[in-house]
């Protein structure tokens, strides 16, 4: 059976995913008060609570380890700097994703500028880390698992972002749409387009499970 | 499909951060300018109303400067007995009477300048912002 935009879209956003409730909230109201009120040393339970999160998000957008930490590090001091603009009225780590995902961007434009400066191979736009060694696919024992990662990584940009955010950030679809600066149908169907293109992938990865 | 992409994705590793990435994080906030803990909510609150007393200070400066210019003016003509016909069609056709020098023209002077610093005191007061906001980031 052929797939349609609309039963995707349908199928998209479950009313869970819509109110997700971040477990540490408290703690999150009170290290962004104390950091309000001048108290430096409480953004560390923020970068405690996120470090790692941020850091995977970082990893994926840019597959590149150096990079998603320096995309990752300046995520944080932005963050900090801004502070006073974060509503405390929405959850707090898709407001700290957006700034990483911006980063991300800019850093992936950066590197893709200096490879052609450099008389490189070109690249798609944003896809220069794609010729490096991706350092999630060392980390994958599985290798349909693996498989699939690495169909995903190779998936344009924006795509590649949608799919990232959504099934493996579990940010909502309004949040994704803020993080990119785009529509939520823009989001909708990007995230069609790549479960299209990964349809493939994801059939062999089943079959691949159920032989084993 | 979509539950195997969305399970397929969770599975997925967490690559572990560099060891001291929370500590650089740390360290570069640590460097950055004090601007939060140098002007708290209630300072910038009492600097801002000061500015507004300030500021209404100036306007009534000046619009006292400009009331005592037209009063000047309205006593001299009433005095010399000049004051124009506004009503008469001879506008323009009278003797041309020149305010007499007095005292009253000191006067109008004064308020000339009190209406010049009123004038000009939107322009100090964003001077006064500008090298306040300067000393914090330094």
């Amino acid at each position: 059976m052929t797939e349609r935009p609309s039963d995707h879209r349908v199928a998209l956003e479950p009313e869970s995913r819509r109110a997700v409730v971040d477990p540490h909230e408290r703690d999150i109201r009170e290290a962004v008060d104390a950091t309000r009120r001048g108290n430096r040393t409480a953004f560390a339970r923020l970068v405690q609570l996120y470090e790692r999160r941020l850091f995977s998000l970082s990893v994926m957008m840019t597959r590149d380890r150096s990079g998603a930490e320096e995309v990752t590090q300046d995520a944080f001091v932005r963050a900090f700097v801004h502070l006073d603009a974060y509503d405390e009225r929405r959850p707090f780590y898709p407001w700290l994703a957006t700034i990483a995902v911006r980063l991300a961007q800019n850093w992936l434009t950066q590197r893709t500028r200096i490879s052609r400066r450099d008389g490189s191979q070109l690249q798609p736009e944003f896809d220069t880390a794609s010729a490096t060694v991706d350092p999630l696919s060392e980390l994958i024992a599985d290798e349909s698992d693996r498989r699939l990662w690495q169909t995903v990584a190779a998936l344009p940009y924006g795509e590649r972002t949608t799919v990232i955010l959504y099934y493996r950030q579990d940010m909502a679809v309004r949040d994704i749409a803020r993080a990119m600066g785009v529509t939520g149908g823009t989001v909708k169907t990007m995230l069609f387009r790549a479960r299209q293109r990964l349809r493939h992938t994801v059939r062999d990865t089943r079959s691949g499970k159920e032989r084993t | 499909m979509i539950d195997e992409l969305a399970s397929t994705m969770t599975r997925l590793p967490d690559p572990a951060p560099p060891a001291p990435l929370a500590a650089n994080v740390m360290a570069r906030i640590a460097r950055l300018p004090d601007e939060r803990s140098l002007v708290t909510p209630a300072e910038m609150a009492a600097v801002n109303a000061e500015s507004t007393g300030r500021e209404r200070l100036a306007w009534g400066g000046g619009l006292a400067g400009v009331g005592i210019a037209f009063g000047t003016y309205v006593y001299g003509e009433l005095a010399a007995g000049t004051l124009p016909d506004l009503i008469s069609s001879r506008i323009g056709h009278g003797p041309l009477v020149t305010m007499p020098i007095e005292p009253g023209m000191l006067v109008l002077g004064l308020g000339l300048l009190l209406y010049l610093k009123g004038l000009f005191t939107p322009l100090r007061r964003a001077a006064h912002i500008e090298h306040s906001s300067g000393g914090l980031r330094r």
